[in-house]
């Protein structure tokens, strides 16, 4: 069905073989993103559209669906940012507010014998949920390692920015994300557990790999 | 190199989780696990954490088939400019081999492009006409069109899957001018799929690509992203309209020939 889409070209058969089974994915991620079925429609044709145009830029043998991502990624930065609602994502008080109160993912430790009333009852929907209320640079941080399985350097491409700037944002971001289903599971009364204090603030991986080789303790 | 501490252990657990650490760098951190009781219930309970999100948030969620089509249409249409710029970089090749190309390409024009009736087909299985014929059932569908048009319709008979929803009449382009046709819509699914009854005669209903299913040929033509299947009994042509697979439709359409 699709080799007629673009008659019997070798460009254009390549791009349906190897960019075409991407689309799923791409549309996963951009409906993450946006929370809208239609805006994340129109994100993963303009992705595709964009990315046939320059398709002789793609180099056959390297990663096809990082190359996709990044395409997406940028489109999604540059003119889709502003249309995803805000209203229902974590303001910068909640953040802080849920970082300082469970910043030590032990503190609130599900017992052994609780873990599976806590996938039961949390893990599904309010998964997705959660998620979904992440401010928007720590869920693209979370969508391109947990869901897509990027690397730190791959999404470091992708979002123009170092490799200690990700893994900083993904570690807010699941922590959040840990954060918001602990208080889910808290206020339903499915564990319970005294949040507790704060953690010194995060380091970037760039400087703690210098303060290794420098043989310095903290 | 210092040995590694319980803050750097924890600050620096995701990256170890997702296996980003060099060989040296992994050995420190498995060296502070294993005698750090501690650090380990942490990581633990991280990684338990990590393990059970991970499936929830890597659940693949594909897109619904009706963007699909609508993807491929606008990427159907975006090759047009390409091929054009094909044509065009094609100039720069010597003018004897040129002309050559032009003398094949004069010839197989008339192949490539499609009959009024294909672009009829597709068109009329885009728009959602309404039925004159409200019926699921095949007889009854028939028994409409007789008198109405020149010839017998019968409705194909597909299997369970796909749902007979009605007919209406129609008419479709030829080299001849306009004919009545039979216009035949059924569910399959999500999806629709459609028949196109005409009469076959004078037209040249050859050019597609031709396979043969259940011992009948069957001549497929693909427009905007939807197969066209034309198949003929007696003096009646059937064209068979749809986004379905093509393998999909194979199977379907074998059941009703």
């Amino acid at each position: 069905m699709l080799k007629g889409l673009f008659g019997r070209k070798k460009e254009h058969v390549d791009f349906e073989e190897t960019a075409m089974p991407v689309a799923d994915a791409l549309y996963g991620a951009a409906l993450r993103l946006l929370r809208d079925p239609q805006l994340a429609e129109d994100l993963v044709q303009e992705t595709l559209l964009r990315a046939y145009r320059f398709w002789h830029q793609f180099e056959p043998g390297t990663n096809i669906k990082a190359w996709l991502f990044r395409i997406q990624t940028n489109l999604f930065i540059n003119h889709y940012r502003k249309h995803q609602g805000e209203q229902k994502v974590l303001d910068d008080r909640q953040v802080d507010d849920l970082l300082e109160r469970y910043s030590e993912p032990a503190q609130v430790t599900i017992p052994l014998d609780l873990r599976e009333s806590f996938l039961k009852e949390v893990v599904g929907d309010e998964v997705l949920a959660a998620l979904e209320r992440l401010p928007v640079e720590f869920r693209l941080a979370v969508l391109l390692a947990d869901m897509q399985d990027f690397s730190y350097k791959e999404i470091a491409e992708m979002l123009d920015c170092p490799v200690g700037t990700v893994m900083s944002r993904l570690h807010r971001g699941r922590k959040l994300l840990q954060a918001q289903l602990y208080q889910y599971a808290l206020d339903r009364g499915i564990i319970s557990g005294p949040p507790a204090e704060e953690e010194a603030e995060v380091e970037s991986l760039e400087a703690f790999r210098q303060r290794k080789a420098a043989g310095g303790e903290r | 190199m210092s040995r590694l501490c319980c803050s750097d252990f924890r600050q620096f657990m995701d990256p170890y989780l997702d296996g980003e650490f060099d060989v040296r760098e992994r050995a420190e951190f498995d060296a502070h696990l294993a005698i750090c009781g501690d650090c380990r219930r942490h990581y633990e309970e991280r990684a338990w954490f990590q393990q059970s999100l991970r499936p929830v948030l890597a659940k693949p969620v594909p897109m619904p088939p009706d963007a699909r089509v609508r993807l491929r249409a606008k990427l159907a249409m975006a090759t047009k400019p390409s091929g054009l710029k094909l044509w065009i970089r094609r100039l720069a090749i010597p003018v004897p081999l040129l002309a050559a190309a032009c003398a094949v390409f004069l010839v197989v024009t008339p192949l490539a492009g499609f009959a009024p009736w294909v672009t009829d087909a597709v068109d009329q299985h885009r728009l959602t006409l309404p039925v004159e014929v409200p019926s699921s059932m095949a007889d009854d569908v028939d028994a409409w069109f007789e008198g109405k048009l020149p010839f017998r319709v019968e409705s194909p008979r597909f299997d369970e899957n796909v749902h007979l929803l009605g007919g209406r009449l129609s008419r479709i382009g030829g080299t001849a001018g306009y004919r009545s046709a039979a216009y035949i819509i059924y569910g399959v699914g999500r999806h629709k799929l459609s028949v196109i009854a005409f009469e076959n005669r004078d037209l040249d209903l050859n050019g597609g690509r031709s396979r043969v299913i259940q011992g009948k040929d069957v001549e497929f033509y693909e427009r905007n992203g939807y197969l066209v299947a034309l198949y003929n009994r007696g003096p009646v042509a059937y064209a068979v309209t749809s986004d379905l697979p093509e393998e999909e439709f194979v199977s379907i359409l074998k059941s009703a020939l």
